[in-house]
Parts: structure tokens; C-alpha cells; sequence
């Protein structure tokens, strides 16, 4: 290449930024920031599970900046660890911002170090130091930028405090290249130094990762590196295995927590002269926070909790009195006969009027279903849920139930999927990635696809039931019953390890507002692009199936199953609904028994089939994507024939008790 | 007990007499297999309620009971002798503090990799200080500015120097 067309290259390259960190210390509104875009934010680790990609300008160039999954260290933990790490090796990254819990300095910095040993190309956020400072922190960041060698910001980046700092050394690490300030001399200075720097002379080096850091990784018996290192220089993997097999033989010492050991005590060192704290700390609520935390207090909150916020509110509230009015007056009063009017005088074709506007027409079930039934209670739901997430408080449930959940077969950290999944399961059933071993990602998926009822299915339940309480508690005690017997049950069958719990408990905090209905607006758009095409589809679905006659065919094939439930025959249509999602079937299921054709045993005997019934369509593609087809098609069959079991157990049982709700 | 290395089963005076000339014996509530010399953990006092209490437990003692043979009482946890209270400090795991004291972490128990890259992730490193907030019905522990639960198996796993 010509030197004219190399200095064109140079000309059009732009940055890359790559925002690295812990989880839940505000990366992502960080990458908001600077990006513009926005992302949902969230307060427990491990939502960013996507890399998020955008472009910043920043000083008249252009930047592509990545944000990636928190990581607590470059020795990946989980999958989305590795994942961040992947991204530091094989990008072209010109620099790392590393974004730390100012509060949390003495913790978070030994990941700095671990950067930096990669690379110099470092720059350190102290994010969050409004809490800092609320708990009476303070930092001497210029001390600390001396100490490191990096460029150090105190930023708060909810409101933006700092990121102009921020922008203005991106801009002028830009002008100069990328090139670092100076040639960093190593922070740590590790009791093996001498058989580190052996080791770094064997490697070869390489574009994007320091040899030291390679050799670090090595002596910490990193798989991954060892593989690919061994290709290019396997002397250098032979002398690691030695000296670790030395250090742990002779002297009893496991290098990759003696590493880590050591760093934390030059942390200690650093901190102790940079770091000063007043008082106690642990957030204004922290005399709340004991009472939260104690089962004989927490327990009685969490019940208080699913009361208000499930029963009332969602329940009460979203499927009695917002559905009542959208359904009962906007659609049936207004919408229907306006759009069934207008159809009646545009389209001729009696078939495509049906496909809009007739008994199962696309405006007139769909929509209706979709807007008048199920919109308002999961945008209900997903404002409880964001309030509990921001607060603090989910951390704390999974804290007091983990021993239930030990039980079967899962750690308190499957409360959170679990919790999410009684406002959409689909959803859930993708946070279960989070979960540390296969064996507990399956657990959940096969329990969410079975005995976690959705919120619109929830809502629509409570507002069905809310007339026989005594129905309600039967069909709560069955579905509870179902959920803890066949989770010990999938515990006892599946292999692998005991799951072992632990957590971070983040402070508790105020939710703020903006945040909370920016999530909740987020949630329900990511709710309403799924749900919808599958409203529509299912209408659609059944107007084909009409037209060929398969559709009264399917309900007849049907009406002998329902019938050994005890359910009348009109319920088939609800199943067939059900097919295509849960929440639709207990939706069809609310239109007959206002039309009084159901008694209470028989609405009872519905809901807790319809509850415990087929994964939605949604859900069963997305079981596909995270389990894979064998595993979700099992589920699957499981599901269909243990819901009807159950149903048709319920019914012999309430006959033979002569029971009658 | 039993040594969770080789299998070898002894008496707890036994893996005593192993650590006779070390200078740390006094302070130090490890125990060492005397076959294989691979450092034990005694139950933490809290561990051995639970079994006393679990229905196995209550099981076999209400059987052997009812034969007239006294029941298999569990070995107790090496809390020390009163020598080791002389020196003001000994190595106890984590659930066996009180609630809200402090120690000085001492080390970890012999754990698979996941556990140490846990321990590693909190922050729990000899030296560290460590406070116990709570212990049921999962550990609740604070070290610098954060707190972190985990259950009663991790939990052990973490020795602490406390005095008295």
C-alpha cells in the first residue's frame, strides 16, 4: 500500500469503545449516554445479557462503542463473562472504559488491574458516587489517577455528571492515536514474578492482549487460552502446567486465588489511602432492610407484597375494573359496532368481512383480546415488577426462599425468572440464561412451561374466580402443589450437581419514576410486537380453518376430551385457543362464563387445565432457542397430558366429594 | 469422621496428634487426616444441629431408642480447648459466628473450582474483614460496602478468626 492510501485508512478509521464492568454498576445508561439509544436498565445482575452496539460522536469523530455483559473478572465465571472477554480479544478495541461502584472501589478495582495488565488503553469510571457520597464516601480520584497511571472520572451517570469528562479524553486519546499516556509499568508485582516473566517470554505476542496477561491466564489455568496458546506455542503451556502443579503440590497453593489474593492486597493498600468512609453506610433504608431480610418479618411482607401487588392491583384492579371498562364500554360499545358497521358497507366478500370483523375476526377477537384483555393487566404487572427490581427487593426474596428452592432442585437466584414469569413466561424463559448449571436452566424452563401461570392468564383467572374464593384457594393450592411436586421431582430425575446460591444485595433504594416507566414501556412494547402477529395469526388461523370446515372439526375432535373433564362442549373452542397461547385460551374462557354456560366446579376445573396447559407458541419457539427442540418438544408432551391428568384428578376428586363451588 | 480426601475414617484425637509440633495447632480448628495429612473442616456447630435435627437423624435415634442402644451422637465440632481461648482467637467457619460481629477471614475450606471463583467474585480473601448479619435462613455477610447471602454450604466453607 501506498503511504497516500495508508493515510487515507488512518483518515476513515474510527474508534472502538468498549464499556466493560461488574454488573448492575450502570453501564448501560452509560452507554445510553454516549450513544443516545436507549436500553433497559435494571438493577439485577445480569439482564444485559445482548451486546449492545452504537455509534457515538464525540468531538467530531465518529466512535462505535460497545456495551458488554457484566463481568466480575476476565477468568470467565458464566457465559456471558466469556462472552465479554471474547469481545477483548478478538475486537480491535482502541479503549476500555471501565465503569466501577465508586462505594465499591476496594472490590472492583482488582478487574482494573486485570485490564490493564491486558492492555493500557484503560479508562476508569467511578460511577454511582451520588450514593457514594450519600453514605458518606469520598474519593481522592487525582491520588488514584497518579497511583494508576489511567485517566480517572467520578461520574454519576443517571444524570449525567462526568460524561463530559469522559467524552473530552475519548476525543483526545483519538487525536493521539490511541497511543497510551505512558508505558505502564505493572500495578501488582506478584510473589512468582520471576516465573511470570519465564513464562512471558515464551509467549508470542499478540495484537490485541499483552503476553503478561496471557501468561497470568495461563498460570490461572484458563481452558480456553490454554487451547489456543497451545497452538502456537506449546512450550510456554508445558512450563505453566509445571509451575502450577509445583505451586499447588509443594506449597499448597491454588495460583489463580493466590493471584487474585494479592491483588486484593495491593487493592487494600491503594484504597486505604484514596478511600475515606463516615459512618456505617448501607443506603437510607438500610433499617428497613432487616426486616425485609428476617423470615419471620419477610415473609409476611412477601405475602403482603403478592396481596397488593398481584391481587389488587394486577388482579383487582387491571382484570376487574381497567378490562371491564376497555372491554365492556370502549370495544363492545364503541369499537365493534363501528368497525363491524363499517365493514358491512365497504366489503362485499361476506368471507373477508369475517376474516375483520366477524365471531373470530382479526379486529373483533384479536385485537380485542389483545388490547382490551391482556394489554392493561401485563402493563400492570410489569410496573409491579420494575418497582420491585428497582427497589432492591427482588435479591432479598431470593435470600428468604433459596432454601425452598433448594428443594427443588434450584438456588434462590431462579426466584427472579420465576417471579418475571408470572408476568410473561417467554420473557422469563430467556432470563433463565442467567442461571449458573444446565441442570437449573432446565428445571426452570420445564417448571415456567408447566406451573407459572402468566400475568393475563393471572389477571383474567382473578377476575373469573374472584366470585368463589373458595375455588380461587383450591385452584392456588393445585398449582402450588404442582409446581413444589414436580420440581422435586425433575430435581430427583435430572443429573448434575447440587445448585449452590450466591448473590450481591445492592442496597435498597428508591425507585426513580422515569425509570420505572421507561422499563415498564419497554417491556410492554417487547410484550405487544410478540403478542400481537400471534393475536392476528390465530384469528386468521381459525377463518382458514372455517373456510375448509377443519376448524369445527378440531372442536369436535376436542369436545370428548373437555368432556371427561366434566366441561361442556362449548369450552373446546377455549383449548383450541389455548394452542396458540395460554393466556388467549383463559381468555375465551372468560367470554363463557359471562355468558353463564360454566357452573363454578366446571370454571374451576378450566382454569387450573388452561393454567397448567401447552406453552404458548412464543414460548415454546423461545424453549427451542435456549434448551433446543428435543428438550422443548418433551416438554411439551409432558405438559399437554400432565395438565389434562391433573385437570381430570381435580374433577374425579371434587365429584367423588360431592364438592360443588 | 471421615476423611473427604481418601475415605480414611479416625477419630478426631487422632488428627490431632498429627499437628503436634506445629506452632499454629493451638489457634488452628483444622483437622488433618493422619493418613493422607489433607486438611479437614470440623461441621460447623450449626450444620450439626440441622442433622440432629433432620428426619433421618430423628428417625435412627427414636429406632435405636426403642432397642435400648443410645443413639449415634454426631462428632462434636473442634471449638477448641480452653488453651485456644488463652491466645483470644480461633478459626471458626462463618455460620458458627455470632450475628453481627466481626472476624478476620482466615482462609477457605477445600472447595471445586465454581465455589473458589465465588469466593473469589465477593471478595473473600484471607486477611479481609467479614461481618455476619445473619444466618437464617441463608447467610447474609458484609465485607467492605457490600453485602452478599449464600447458603449454609458456601457459608462454611469460609474459616474466620474471631476473639472469644
Amino acid at each position: 500500500m501506498s503511504w497516500a492510501g495508508f493515510k487515507k485508512v488512518r483518515e476513515l478509521k474510527t474508534g472502538k469503545i468498549a464499556i466493560v464492568g461488574a454488573p448492575n454498576v450502570g453501564k448501560s445508561v452509560l452507554f445510553n449516554d454516549l450513544t443516545g439509544s436507549y436500553v433497559t436498565v435494571s438493577n439485577y445482575p445480569g439482564t444485559t445479557v445482548e451486546i449492545l452496539r452504537g455509534r457515538a460522536k464525540i468531538g467530531g469523530s465518529e466512535f462505535e462503542v460497545i456495551d458488554t455483559p457484566g463481568m466480575y473478572s476476565l477468568i470467565p465465571l458464566s457465559e456471558e463473562e466469556g462472552v465479554a472477554r471474547e469481545i477483548l480479544i478478538n475486537e480491535s478495541i482502541d479503549l476500555i472504559v471501565h465503569v466501577i461502584d465508586a462505594k465499591n472501589l476496594e472490590r472492583m478495582l482488582p478487574l482494573t488491574f486485570e485490564l490493564l495488565e491486558a492492555t493500557p488503553g484503560v479508562v476508569l469510571v467511578l460511577n454511582m458516587m451520588d450514593e457514594a457520597r450519600a453514605s458518606g464516601v469520598s474519593i481522592d480520584h487525582c491520588l488514584l489517577e497518579e497511583m494508576l497511571g489511567i485517566p480517572v472520572i467520578p461520574a454519576v451517570s443517571i444524570s449525567g455528571e462526568g460524561i463530559d469528562r469522559l467524552k473530552e479524553i475519548i476525543a483526545k486519546r483519538f487525536r493521539s492515536g490511541f497511543s497510551p499516556s505512558r508505558q505502564a509499568s505493572p500495578i501488582v508485582r506478584y510473589s512468582f514474578e520471576d516465573d511470570l516473566r519465564e513464562l512471558e517470554s515464551l509467549i508470542p505476542k499478540e495484537r490485541h492482549v499483552s503476553s503478561r496477561c496471557l501468561a497470568l491466564w495461563l498460570l490461572k489455568g484458563d481452558e480456553e487460552i490454554r487451547a489456543r496458546i497451545s497452538l502456537v506455542a506449546p512450550d510456554a503451556v508445558r512450563r505453566a502446567e509445571a509451575i502450577r502443579s509445583d505451586r499447588a503440590c509443594f506449597r499448597g497453593r491454588i495460583p489463580e486465588y493466590e493471584i487474585a489474593a494479592e491483588q486484593r492486597t495491593v487493592t487494600r493498600r491503594i484504597a486505604s489511602q484514596v478511600f475515606e468512609m463516615e459512618g456505617e453506610g448501607g443506603g437510607r433504608f438500610f433499617h428497613w432492610d432487616r426486616y425485609l431480610m428476617k423470615p419471620v418479618t419477610g415473609i409476611p411482607i412477601l405475602l403482603l407484597v403478592l396481596y397488593f401487588g398481584l391481587y389488587q392491583f394486577v388482579g383487582r384492579l387491571g382484570a376487574g375494573t381497567l378490562v371491564g371498562f376497555i372491554e365492556g364500554t370502549v370495544f363492545e360499545k364503541y369499537l365493534n359496532p363501528f368497525f363491524v358497521s363499517v365493514s358491512a358497507r365497504l366489503i362485499p366478500w361476506e368471507s373477508l368481512r369475517d376474516l375483520l370483523t366477524g365471531e373470530y375476526g382479526m379486529i373483533t377477537l384479536g385485537l380485542r383480546y389483545a388490547i382490551a384483555l391482556i394489554l392493561p393487566i401485563v402493563t400492570l404487572f410489569f410496573l409491579v415488577f420494575s418497582v420491585l427490581e428497582d427497589s432492591g427487593y427482588l435479591p432479598r426474596l431470593a435470600m428468604l426462599l433459596d432454601r425452598a428452592f433448594k428443594k427443588i432442585g434450584l438456588s434462590g437466584r431462579a426466584v427472579i425468572p420465576m417471579v418475571l414469569g408470572l408476568g410473561c413466561d417467554t420473557m422469563a424463559t430467556m432470563v433463565t440464561r442467567t442461571l449458573p448449571t444446565k441442570r437449573e436452566r432446565v428445571i426452570s424452563t420445564v417448571l415456567l412451561a408447566l406451573a407459572v401461570p402468566c400475568s393475563a392468564q393471572l389477571g383474567v383467572i382473578f377476575a373469573l374466580l374472584s366470585r368463589h374464593p373458595e375455588a380461587l384457594a383450591v385452584w392456588a393450592a393445585v398449582i402450588g402443589g404442582v409446581f413444589f411436586v414436580t420440581g422435586f421431582f425433575s430435581a430427583c430425575l435430572l443429573p448434575g450437581e447440587r445448585a449452590s446460591f450466591y448473590m450481591e444485595l445492592p442496597p435498597l433504594r428508591a425507585p426513580k419514576l422515569s425509570n420505572i416507566l421507561v422499563k415498564t414501556f419497554a417491556r410492554v412494547k417487547w410484550y405487544l410486537e410478540e403478542v400481537i402477529p400471534l393475536f392476528l395469526l390465530a384469528s386468521f388461523l381459525i377463518w382458514i380453518g372455517r373456510l375448509t370446515h377443519t376448524f369445527d372439526f378440531t372442536i369436535a375432535a376436542l369436545e370428548k376430551p373437555v368432556s371427561w373433564l366434566g366441561l361442556p362442549p362449548e369450552s373446546a373452542s377455549a383449548f383450541l385457543f389455548g394452542f396458540f397461547r395460554r393466556d388467549y385460551g383463559v381468555a375465551g374462557l372468560y367470554d363463557l362464563s359471562r355468558e353463564g354456560i360454566l357452573n363454578g366446579n366446571q370454571v374451576l376445573i378450566a382454569c387450573v387445565a388452561l393454567t397448567l396447559f401447552l406453552p404458548c407458541i412464543a414460548q415454546f419457539l423461545m424453549n427451542i432457542k435456549e434448551r433446543g427442540w428435543k428438550t422443548a418438544t418433551a416438554i411439551s408432551v409432558f405438559v399437554l397430558f400432565f395438565s389434562f391428568g391433573i385437570a381430570y384428578g381435580l374433577n374425579w376428586v371434587l365429584l367423588k366429594a360431592g364438592v360443588s363451588l | 469422621m471421615k476423611c473427604s480426601l481418601c475415605g480414611f475414617e479416625f477419630q478426631e484425637n487422632e488428627g490431632r496428634s498429627v499437628c503436634e509440633g506445629c506452632v499454629l495447632a493451638k489457634s488452628c480448628s483444622l483437622i488433618k487426616c493422619p493418613r493422607c495429612h489433607f486438611e479437614l473442616v470440623p461441621d460447623s456447630e450449626v450444620t450439626q444441629w440441622e442433622r440432629k435435627l433432620s428426619l433421618g437423624a430423628i428417625i435412627r435415634s427414636f429406632l435405636s431408642r426403642r432397642k435400648g442402644v443410645p443413639g449415634e451422637t454426631p462428632a462434636r465440632a473442634a471449638s477448641g480447648p480452653s488453651e485456644i481461648l488463652k491466645c483470644g482467637e480461633k478459626v471458626i467457619p462463618l455460620p458458627d459466628l455470632q450475628p453481627n460481629n466481626r472476624g478476620k477471614i482466615a482462609g477457605i475450606g477445600f472447595c471445586d473450582r465454581n465455589a473458589l471463583r465465588k469466593m473469589m467474585v465477593m471478595g473473600v480473601f484471607p486477611g479481609v474483614e467479614i461481618e455476619l448479619i445473619q444466618r437464617f435462613p441463608s447467610c447474609v455477610f458484609r465485607i467492605g460496602q457490600s453485602r452478599f447471602t449464600v447458603d449454609r454450604e458456601l457459608a462454611s466453607l469460609i474459616h474466620v478468626k474471631s476473639s472469644g
